[in-house]
């Protein structure tokens, strides 16, 4: 199968001005994304899944690596040829109203990306924009109107319409539903998830709110400090995460029912390093608690477990190093 | 009859500003079983915030309180003295506030606002409230406590500055523990350690516990007993299990729709999506005009709040 988005070694780090330190917020990583597919890109806050979103539509320029979009590289070419490229590729932010201009109604937000990529004339813009709108939910009487007249939930709305507009292939999703009150969050979950069955888009969804991302996503990856630990299918991580960080962060999961028992707790002691200060093996050795005294040395790469199920832990081929994950009581 | 160490009657507060009487409580009724935890759940906007700090009576103008009483240990909270409450606030009822950045005082090290707040209530020496603060410190799981008694608050992060809240929170092992919204905007993992000190700390003791969300699986996974509020009011009130099984009321079905992110189904709301206008409250249901159960008189007349089970109360015209 062709690849829609094949993200291959990315790396960026932001230089500190006045030292030669750098912040180390992406380090080698890669993924791939198929058409019509999402995945959910998971982490703690500083792990570095918004720099990762970022670096692929070229917000920021990476430091290292390639990001190939239907097999055509992306990252070296110039911004101009890029930008043709970007109709078909557009991203959604996490606080809906920051996003949108305040001095614009929203209909004229939505038109925006037809009046630069398309060759519609007004009348056939104005058609595609209620098109749009009704697509998102939008009634259109709030056409007219102003961002800050708009609940959260319609100014997300009102982002995601402006991003199908081109009708991309892939949408970029930061935090689509964070900064939303549970019933709109679940209502714009609802929407991608339809948007996504009737316009075949891919997603890279990138949250942490797990049980959101479990919801949507066919793959997941768990990014711990500027590397992806552990990727693989939806419900193979669910069911059985092997890396140690991905444990911690599922048994932390927690589910609206009280029948459902959260798996024996897997705790990690301490507090994330520093991103500034890196060590030389594995970045969850302090506070992992099957570390090795090789581990502190050698850092690990992402080992294939078969099924696509990769993890980076230098532990995990070995029988029951890690012990099993109960699940038992969620399934 | 159920023994309730907290009780609030009829509550009404209002906040008065220039565009006008922005009704908040609503005649707000509940009861804090003794040595239960009691999830308050709603969506922003509602109330809860408000309610948490009338039950300390930390209600400030513009906001007035209308009517009604807050009981604790039978006793009125209202008409206490200023200083009998200072007494109650910290030492026998204390609050754990939502954003610990905000909460800490940035000028002060996070042991000194520790200690400071043990010799409000005890008259020590400096040097044992100090000893107190790192005591208190290393008990929510912080290490190298006296090093991080001379932090600032902007030296800490997020998790570690609530539980710094925390720390304060449980100085005194308090009777009732107000927690409002302890772990919006913490990580995962961090909110779930700070959710299983919290239980583990209240369990040692014999404390009761109001845990104020908008998040479901808190409710599901640490409280008992659950009461929804919507507007102003609450319009149910239930067991836990009880609640995930059957809830009563339109309202806390969708809630319980959403967080299952199941939005297309019966339960979905079909006019406005919009809490009603606090400026301008309907007489009737406050959700009447997004239920799709509503009936002439809903949006005229406010339902009782009815009993439908045992411990289980609901304020509807048509509970489902």
């Amino acid at each position: 199968m062709t690849k829609l988005l094949e993200v291959q070694g990315l790396v960026k780090h932001f230089p500190i001005k006045g030292s030669k330190l750098v912040v180390q917020a992406v380090n080698g990583v890669s993924f791939d994304i198929s058409p019509g597919e999402t995945l959910g890109l998971v982490g703690e806050s500083g792990s570095g899944k918004t720099t990762v979103g970022r670096c692929i539509l070229r917000l920021i320029e990476p430091t290292d690596g390639e990001v190939l979009f239907k097999g055509e590289a992306i990252t070296h070419i110039s911004q101009r040829v890029f930008r043709r490229l970007r109709p078909q590729m557009q991203m959604v932010f996490q606080d809906p109203y920051d996003s949108l201009d305040p001095h614009m109604p929203v209909g004229r937000i939505i038109e925006e990306p037809l009046t630069l990529w398309s060759d519609m004339n007004s009348a056939q813009r104005q058609d595609r924009v209620r098109e749009l709108a009704a697509k998102v939910g939008l009634q259109k009487e709030l056409l007219e109107v102003y961002p800050h007249q708009l609940s959260g939930g319609q100014q997300q709305r009102v982002g995601i319409a402006r991003a199908i507009a081109t009708s991309p292939a892939l949408l970029v999703l930061d935090e689509p539903t964070s900064a939303l009150d549970p019933y709109a969050h679940a209502e714009i979950i609802g929407l991608l998830i339809e948007l996504q069955q009737t316009l075949g888009l891919a997603y890279l969804l990138i949250s942490h709110d797990l049980h959101a991302v479990q919801y949507v996503s066919n793959k997941i990856a768990i990014m711990y400090l500027s590397m992806i630990i552990e990727i693989g299918n939806r419900d193979e991580i669910f069911r059985s995460p092997q890396h140690p960080y991905s444990r911690a962060l599922l048994s932390s999961v927690l589910y609206p029912d009280p029948t459902i028992k959260r798996p024996r707790k897997y705790v990690l002691k301490g507090e994330i390093p520093s991103p500034i200060d890196l060590p030389a093996g594995c970045f969850l050795y302090s506070r992992c608690p099957v570390a090795l005294p090789e581990c502190k040395a050698k850092r690990p790469q992402l080992t294939d477990l078969g099924y696509g199920h990769c993890v980076a832990c230098l532990r995990v081929t070995e029988k029951d190093a890690l012990g099993t994950f109960d699940y038992s009581a969620r399934d | 009859m159920t023994d309730n160490i907290l009780e609030v009657k009829d509550l009404y507060v209002s906040f008065h500003t220039r565009e006008g009487v922005a009704r908040v409580l609503n005649g707000v009724s509940l009861g804090l079983p003794r040595g239960s935890t009691l999830g308050l759940v709603g969506e922003s906007g509602c109330g809860k915030s408000v309610l948490c700090s009338a039950l300390l009576h930390l209600v400030r103008r513009p906001g007035r309180i209308d009517k009604g009483d807050v009981l604790y240990e039978g006793e009125s909270l209202l008409r206490q003295s200023e200083a009998e409450l200072r007494a109650l606030r910290g030492k026998e009822i204390a609050m754990i506030l939502p954003n610990p950045h905000t909460a800490l005082n940035p000028l002060l090290t996070v042991g000194d606002q520790i200690a400071n707040m043990y010799q409000s209530h005890f008259n020590v020496p400096r040097a044992e409230a100090q000893h107190r603060a790192v005591e208190a410190i290393a008990a929510v799981g912080i290490n190298d406590p006296e090093r991080r008694y001379h932090a600032y608050p902007h030296e800490l992060s997020g998790g570690m500055a609530q539980r710094i809240i925390i720390a304060i929170g449980l100085l005194f092992s308090p009777r009732v523990l107000i927690a409002d919204e302890p772990t919006s905007g913490l990580d995962v993992t961090i909110a779930a350690q700070v959710l299983d000190m919290m239980a583990g700390l209240i369990q040692k003791g014999d404390s009761s516990n109001l845990i104020s969300t908008r998040d479901l699986a808190i409710v599901a996974q640490y409280c008992q007993i659950v009461a929804v509020m919507c507007a102003g009011q609450i319009v149910e009130q239930a067991p836990v299990q009880h609640f995930f099984e059957g809830a009563k009321h339109p309202y806390s079905r969708l809630l319980l729709a959403a967080a299952a992110f199941d939005t297309a189904g019966e339960e979905a709301v079909s006019v406005s999506q919009r809490p009603p206008d606090k400026y301008n409250l309907p007489p009737g249901c406050p959700f009447s005009e997004r239920c799709r159960f509503a009936q002439g008189c809903c949006a005229m007349e406010r339902p009782p709040l009815a009993s439908v089970a045992e411990h289980h109360y609901v304020r509807c015209h048509f509970p489902l």
